[in-house]
């Protein structure tokens, strides 16, 4: 069956209706196509979007061996359904045909427990995510990774944890505790779970170094 | 294999609700094709001024095309085998 021009949608909804199946469900949620979408565009269990590693295998998502369940007839539920006509909506905005990326910014728009659950993990929120496919321009962009060096932070004025540790060369667990212990000044987003940490206070982090500092009191943690 | 029209009336229905509708025909029927149960949609006409909608599909009987529509989720008033004749035929 030909499929052409909507290729990774077509995979998208093959690895939802195979999740399904394997769910002994008959039938599809919003969930088995945001799992499958991110399936679609992984490559060893990682879905890259943006700055988010999405690890599909972490979260238990990998995929059902090919011939799982196959003679089980499964239907759309009304929240996919939902799923496919606000890409719609999001595809004649965008004056295309709908491909995997506006299926991807729907989730951003429809009731979706895993899209929760992303957001938690991954601390985005909603314009986050569809600000990042924003950025999808081609095929080519598609899971790839964007290299977050400092340059691209250049005209952001809120970063999140994420975005603050790449910024410093530390780990996000680094500034998470920085955060804790009140060294790092941080917002929450009203009504998100997200953090946000304002440039100017991760650079006030930072204290000049002074070459009379080398060779001595190495052993000792700095102030 | 032969042809089937399927004819539904889909009141207030938007041209994005019938674009969603077609992605999920298309993926329904790769879904049953690959289970090794050939069907495809071959094309649709939408009557804006009647609401109606007119979906041709080829399988091999009434019932294929039904489960196709079932797992795709759009409602049908009727499936009726049909006769193709094109410009290109007589």
């Amino acid at each position: 069956m030909d499929l052409s021009g909507n290729g990774t949608i077509a995979k998208a909804s093959k690895a939802a209706i195979a999740r399904a199946k394997s769910r002994a469900d008959d039938q599809v949620s919003a969930d088995d196509l945001l799992i499958g979408s991110l399936q679609s565009i992984s490559r060893f269990g990682i879905s890259l979007i943006g700055p988010w590693t999405i690890d599909l295998e972490l979260m238990g998502e990998s995929p059902p061996p090919a011939d799982t369940a196959k003679e089980r007839k499964v239907a759309y539920d009304p929240d996919a359904v939902s799923v496919f006509d606000k890409a719609a909506v999001i595809a004649k905005q965008d004056k295309s045909k709908v491909e995997l990326v506006h299926l991807l910014v729907a989730f951003a728009y429809v009731e979706c427990q895993f899209m929760e659950k992303l957001k938690r993990t991954y601390s985005f929120t909603s314009t986050e995510w569809r600000a990042e496919l924003a950025k999808w321009r081609s095929k080519a962009d598609i899971g790839a990774a964007v290299v977050t060096t400092a340059p691209a932070f250049a005209d952001r004025s809120l970063l999140s944890p994420e975005e603050a540790a790449g910024l410093l060369g530390v780990h996000t667990q680094t500034v998470r505790g920085y955060i804790k212990s009140g060294k790092l000044p941080a917002h929450r987003l009203a009504g998100e779970r997200a953090l946000r940490i304002r440039r100017e206070d991760v650079f006030a982090l930072l204290e000049p170094f002074s070459s009379d500092e080398m060779g001595t009191n190495t052993n000792k943690k700095g102030a | 294999m032969p042809y089937f029209v399927v004819q539904r009336k889909l009141n207030g229905i938007t041209t994005e609700e019938l674009t969603g509708a077609g992605l999920r025909a298309k993926t329904c029927c790769a879904e049953m094709t690959d289970e090794g149960t050939p069907v495809s949609w071959i094309r649709s006409y939408f009557l804006p001024e009647t609401e109606e909608t007119h979906c041709y599909f080829e399988g091999a009987n009434a019932d294929v095309i039904k489960e196709a529509n079932e797992r795709a989720q759009i409602p049908f008033n009727s499936i009726t085998e049909v006769v193709e004749l094109s410009p290109e035929k007589v």
